[in-house]
């Protein structure tokens, strides 16, 4: 996270929107610094490392041609099982007590980038709503 | 023809979700769904929530933190991850989860006819994001639920109502 200079911090405090304009000097760009209360969701350690683990193998299990197009379910270094689908895996990882977000579950196939990092395409579409003057208020 | 939603009004009668009553916008569809853990099946206990449909949406669901918890009575903490994803260069967490989606009485929004919903069986995964309170207000259905599950969507701007159905099988034979 960026921390805020000293000049910003309190421009921020002194504005009772809590919004202040920044320009980008280099590319004369403008931003909007806002308040915000949300926080990042972060995968947790023990996802990431099965992750790791998934991509170090990855190549390895793409070379097998019987193993293209499975499901493969690690749990940290290790290799708990290669499925048919999806659900079988999620069912033998909770029929072994696995916590939920002590594992990964992915496909076999070739991927573009490592499963840690954000999908290339963004959430799009989450609706942008109008206050319309007919409005029923609760 | 297996319908799911028959002649379902939108309006902007407000809906009660996860301990508060919210607007809704004049144009807004809602369709009640409920969410469950991947294979642990659909039972009556389980929270009915309101989303609203969104064509634009890339993604199956989206919901917020809070309302995964008050509304959905779900944890994330209890999801298993799948990957990530971005909202305004926030990290939102895919998870794997099972979607129903509720049929109503026809001509009304709010009201279940009381048979086992439909699920959703090629979408099992949900999007939750961290709670903003300048986003939309509700969870959001989004256009993959409709096309991965080859159901067909109606809107009749005449009447205010909208229909959704699956293209061949009585869907309250099949387990849900």
């Amino acid at each position: 996270m960026i921390e805020l200079t000293e000049q910003q911090s309190r421009a921020l405090r002194d504005n009772p929107a809590k919004a202040i304009n920044v320009r980008d000097p280099e590319t004369g760009k403008t931003y909007r610094l806002t308040e915000t209360t949300s926080v990042d969701y972060q995968l947790p350690e023990a996802v990431l490392e099965s992750m790791r683990a998934y991509w170090l193998e990855l190549p390895k299990l793409l070379d097998d041609r019987k193993l293209r197009g499975k499901w493969v379910l690690y749990r940290g270094n290790e290799r708990v099982a290669v499925g048919k689908d999806m659900g079988e895996l999620y069912r033998l990882a909770e029929a072994r007590g696995f916590s939920a977000q002590t594992y990964f579950i992915e496909r076999i196939d070739p991927q573009p980038i490592p499963p840690w990092e954000p999908d290339e395409e963004e959430v799009e579409g989450g609706i942008i709503e109008f206050d319309d003057d007919d409005d029923v208020k609760p | 023809m297996p319908h799911i939603l028959r002649r379902l009004p939108y309006g902007s009668d407000p809906v009660w979700f996860a301990g508060g009553l919210h607007s809704v916008k004049k144009n807004q569809i809602i369709v009640w769904v409920s969410l469950n853990h991947m294979n642990r099946g659909w039972h009556p206990r389980l929270p009915r929530i309101p989303t609203i449909l969104d064509t634009g949406l890339s993604r199956t669901l989206m919901i917020w933190g809070g309302h995964l918890e008050a509304g959905a009575e779900l944890r994330l903490d209890d999801m298993p991850v799948r990957r990530t994803v971005q909202l305004d260069g926030l990290n939102c967490q895919r998870v794997a989860a099972d979607i129903w989606i509720h049929s109503n009485i026809p001509g009304r929004r709010d009201d279940p006819t009381g048979q086992p919903p439909y699920r959703l069986r090629n979408s099992r995964e949900i999007v939750i994001c961290p709670d903003r309170e300048e986003r939309a207000r509700l969870p959001i259905l989004g256009l993959p639920v409709l096309a991965e599950n080859g159901l067909i969507l109606t809107v009749n701007g005449v009447r205010r109502e909208i229909g959704l159905r699956t293209r061949f099988r009585p869907w309250p034979l099949t387990a849900p």
